[in-house]
C-alpha cells in the first residue's frame, strides 16, 4: 500500500508524495520540470478544486504550483510518511 | 546600451524596473505576439540606458510564447541583469546557469533578500559568487537596497566560459551548489502562510473571492463616481463648455466645420451626449464618462496584481472558464468589463492565443454590462422589484454560459491546462502601482482615443446620410413580431451604440411594462458593445473576426429577445422553456467535454 503510485489528483489534501514519474510527453515533463516539479522532488497536496478544477500543490522549499486536473492525474507520486 | 532584466515570474522585476526608471516608459507587444513588455530610459553616468522588463521565465528551452519572446530578446541585449528570488534558490538558479551558458554578460540579484531571514534561509554570498562566477548583489527591490551597487556593474562585459549542460546535468550541478550556499532551518506554518493556503481551497477560497470582488466593485465605484463628480463634470460643464460655445458661435452653426467640431445644437446649447461633433461628443466620452472608470479600474487591478491574489482567483475559476474555452486568467477582461468595456477589450490581447482573445472578447461584449448600464438598470427595471433585476442578470449569465459553451465546441481548437506558480500574497508597493497605472492610462489614451473619434465621426455620418432612420423603418415591425417592444425602443437601442446608459434612460418614458423593460434592458446589452469598444475590438480581432464576432452578437441578441418574449408567455411556457434551457446546456457541456477528451490524446 504505502509504495503504491498514486497520480497528484489523487493525493489527499494535506498529504505528501515524492514524484517519481510522468505519464505524458516529453513537452509535459519539460514544462514541469521548469517549474520545479521533477523526479525525487517532495510535494505537498494544498486544495483541490470542486468540480474537477485544478490541484494545488506546494513544491518542498520552493513554491506552490496550480495544475489543472488533467495534467496533474498524469503526474505520479509515492505517498510519503508523516513527519 | 540595452540592459535585459531577466528572471522567473514574481520575483519582483516590476518592481526593480519601476525603481530605475522614470516617467518614459512604454508596454507593448512583442512583435506578432500576445506577449507584453516594458521598456524604459534613463540616464547613469552620463550614458542613456534603455532597460527592458523581459517577460517572465522558468527557461531558455522555451515552453511557452512569452519564454520564445524572452530568447529572442536575449539576442538584442548587452547585459542582463539576472533577478532571482532567494528565499527559491534552487529553481531560480535553473535559468541563471542557463544563462550563464550563453554569449551575454550576466549579473545576478539576489532579492527578496529581506525575506530570506524569517523565513530561516541562509546564504553564503561568498561561495555562491565563487560558484557561478560571476557578480552576486543582494537586494531588496521595494526599498531599493542594493540597486544601485547594481547599477556599478553596468559596464560588466566578462563572459565567463561555462559548459552547455543537459537538464539533468544541471539540476545535479544546482544541487551541488546549493548543497554548498544554502541552510535552511525548518520553520512553522505562519498565520499568512495559513492564509495564502485559505484562499486556495474551495469552502474557504470561494467565500474570500466573493468578498474581494464586493469590496473591488465598492471600491472602484467609489473613485470612479468621484472622479466624474469632482472633476470631470465640472470642467465639461464649466471652461470646456464655455470655450466651445465661443467656438460654436465663431463658426455659425449649419457650417461644415460647425458640424463636424461641435455638431447640432440642442435648444440653442451644446449637448455633450447629443451634439456628436468632434470636439464634444468626441472628446466627452473618452474623456469624461470612460476614462474616470479606466483609471479606478487599472488602479484597483494594479493593487490586485501586485499582492497576488489574481492567480488564486484564476485557479477558483479556471474550471468554469474551461468549459467556455477559456483560462481562470480570463476572469480578468470580465470583471475588467463590469467597469468598462473598453479596457476589458484590450486586456483580452494578454490572453494566451488568438482563439480564447476571441471568446473572451465576444463572451464579455454580449453579456457583460458596464457600470453605467447596471446602474440604470438597477434603478429602472428595480423600480418593479428586485427579481426583476434578476432576472436580467439571470438571463445574461445563461447566455453567457450557452454562448460560451457553443463557441468552445465550433472553435477549432481547445484550451490546455492551468499550469501556474502561485505567488505568495504580499503589500503592494504603492510606487509600482502608480507606475503601472500611469502606464496603462497612457496606453489607454493613445490606442483607443483615436478610434472613439472615429466611431463618433460615423455615427454623425449616419445620422446625416439618414441611415439610422432606415434601420428604424426597417427592422420595426421584427421588434414587434418577435420581442413584443414597441417601435420606439429601436431609437434607444441606436443610442446604445453610443451610450448604453443614455439608452436605458430612453426607455424609461415609454412606459414599458415590467417584462418589456426586462427584454429591452437584457438585447440592449447583448445586441452590441458601445461604439468605443466596438472599435476597440474591432482593432484588436480584425476585421474578419469581427465581423464573426458581431454576427455572434445579433444572433445571440435575436434569439434571446424572441425566447424572453414567446417564451416566458404561460406557466406551462415558462417550465418548457426553462426546462429545454437546462437540457441544452447538459448536451454541449457533454459535448464539449467529449471534444476536449478527443483533442487531448
Ligand atoms: N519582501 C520583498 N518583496 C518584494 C521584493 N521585490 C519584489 N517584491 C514583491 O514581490 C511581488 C512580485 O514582484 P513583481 O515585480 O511584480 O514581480 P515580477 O518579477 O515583475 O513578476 P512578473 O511581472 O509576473 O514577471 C510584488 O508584490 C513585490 O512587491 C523584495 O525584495 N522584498
Amino acid at each position: 500500500m504505502k509504495n503504491r503510485l498514486i497520480s497528484l489528483s489523487h493525493l489527499k489534501e494535506g498529504e505528501r508524495g515524492i514524484v517519481t514519474d510522468f505519464r505524458g510527453g516529453e513537452k509535459l515533463r519539460k514544462k514541469l520540470d521548469s517549474l520545479g516539479i521533477r523526479k525525487g522532488k517532495s510535494v505537498k497536496k494544498i486544495s483541490d478544486m470542486v468540480l474537477r478544477g485544478p490541484i494545488t500543490i506546494k513544491i518542498e522549499n520552493s513554491s506552490r504550483i496550480a495544475i489543472g486536473r488533467g495534467m496533474a492525474e498524469k503526474i505520479m507520486v509515492r505517498l510519503e510518511n508523516h513527519r | 546600451m540595452k540592459v535585459l532584466l531577466m528572471g522567473n515570474p514574481n520575483v519582483g522585476k516590476s518592481v526593480v524596473f519601476s525603481r530605475l526608471t522614470g516617467t518614459s516608459v512604454t508596454s507593448s507587444n512583442y512583435a506578432g505576439t500576445t506577449v507584453e513588455y516594458k521598456q524604459g530610459l534613463f540616464k547613469h553616468d552620463g550614458k542613456n540606458i534603455e532597460l527592458i522588463d523581459v517577460p517572465g521565465t522558468y527557461t531558455l528551452d522555451p515552453t511557452n510564447k512569452a519564454e520564445e519572446v524572452a530568447v529572442e530578446m536575449l539576442k538584442e541585449g548587452d547585459i542582463v541583469y539576472n533577478i532571482i528570488d532567494a528565499t527559491n534558490l534552487e529553481r531560480n538558479l535553473n535559468l541563471t546557469l542557463q544563462l550563464l551558458e550563453e554569449d551575454i554578460p550576466v549579473v545576478v540579484l539576489l532579492n527578496m533578500w529581506d525575506e530570506t531571514k524569517h523565513k530561516g534561509i541562509n546564504i553564503d554570498l561568498e561561495k555562491l559568487r565563487e560558484k557561478l562566477k560571476v557578480p552576486v548583489i543582494p537586494t531588496v527591490a521595494t526599498t531599493g537596497n542594493g540597486l544601485r551597487e547594481a547599477l556599478d556593474y553596468i559596464d560588466y562585459r566578462e563572459i565567463k566560459d561555462f559548459d552547455r549542460l543537459t537538464s539533468d546535468q544541471r539540476w545535479v550541478e544546482i544541487g551541488h551548489i546549493i548543497n554548498a550556499v544554502q541552510e535552511i532551518k525548518p520553520k512553522h506554518h505562519s498565520g499568512k502562510e495559513l492564509l495564502e493556503e485559505y484562499t486556495l481551497k474551495p469552502w474557504s477560497g470561494i467565500p474570500i473571492a466573493a468578498g474581494v470582488l464586493y469590496l473591488v466593485f465598492i471600491v472602484i465605484r467609489f473613485i470612479g463616481e468621484g472622479l466624474i463628480g469632482y472633476i470631470a463634470e465640472p470642467f465639461f460643464a464649466g471652461p470646456y463648455y464655455n470655450l466651445l460655445m465661443r467656438i460654436s458661435s465663431l463658426l455659425n452653426e449649419g457650417s461644415f466645420l460647425h458640424d463636424l467640431f461641435i455638431g447640432q445644437l440642442v435648444n440653442g446649447q451644446i449637448d455633450f451626449e447629443q451634439s456628436f461633433g468632434l470636439l464634444t461628443t468626441g472628446i466627452f466620452i473618452p474623456f469624461a464618462a470612460v476614462l474616470p472608470y479606466i483609471v479606478s479600474f487599472y488602479f484597483v487591478l494594479s493593487i490586485l496584481e501586485d499582492s497576488g491574489y489574481l492567480p488564486r482567483l484564476a485557479v477558483l475559476v479556471d474550471n468554469l472558464m474551461h468549459k467556455v474555452g477559456l483560462h481562470g486568467f480570463s476572469i480578468i477582461p470580465m470583471i475588467l468589463g463590469f467597469g468598462c468595456n473598453v479596457p476589458a477589450a484590450l486586456a483580452a490581447r494578454n490572453l494566451d492565443s488568438k482563439r480564447e482573445q476571441f471568446i473572451a472578447s465576444t463572451l464579455m461584449s454580449i453579456s457583460i454590462p458596464c457600470m453605467a448600464q447596471t446602474a440604470m438598470i438597477i434603478g429602472l427595471v428595480g423600480a418593479f422589484g428586485g427579481i426583476y433585476i434578476f432576472y436580467v442578470f439571470a438571463s445574461l449569465f445563461v447566455v453567457w454560459i450557452i454562448v460560451g459553451l457553443l463557441l468552445n465546441y465550433f472553435l477549432p481548437g481547445y484550451s490546455s491546462d492551468l499550469l501556474l506558480e502561485i505567488p505568495t500574497l504580499r503589500t503592494p508597493v504603492f510606487k509600482v502601482v502608480l507606475k503601472k497605472l500611469w502606464m496603462r492610462i497612457v496606453n489607454f489614451l493613445k490606442e483607443a482615443i483615436p478610434f472613439v473619434l472615429l466611431g463618433v465621426l460615423a455615427v454623425n455620418a449616419m445620422y446625416a446620410l439618414g441611415f439610422f432612420d432606415l434601420l428604424t423603418r426597417f427592422i420595426g415591425p421584427i421588434f414587434a413580431k418577435l420581442f413584443g417592444l414597441p417601435k420606439e425602443v429601436i431609437s434607444a437601442l441606436l443610442m446604445g451604440f453610443l451610450r448604453k446608459d443614455l439608452a436605458m434612460g430612453m426607455l424609461a418614458p415609454l412606459n414599458l411594462t415590467v417584462k418589456q423593460l426586462v427584454i429591452s434592458s437584457t438585447i440592449l446589452t447583448i445586441y452590441f458593445p458601445c461604439v468605443a469598444t466596438f472599435i476597440v475590438l474591432f482593432r484588436e480581432l480584425g476585421l474578419k473576426n469581427m465581423i464573426k464576432s458581431a454576427g455572434v452578437m445579433i444572433i445571440t441578441a435575436v434569439t434571446v429577445g424572441t425566447i424572453l418574449n414567446l417564451g416566458f408567455n404561460s406557466i406551462f411556457g415558462i417550465i418548457i422553456t426553462l426546462f429545454s434551457i437546462f437540457i441544452l446546456i447538459m448536451i454541449l457541456y457533454r459535448m464539449t467535454g467529449k471534444k476536449h477528451q478527443r483533442l487531448m490524446e
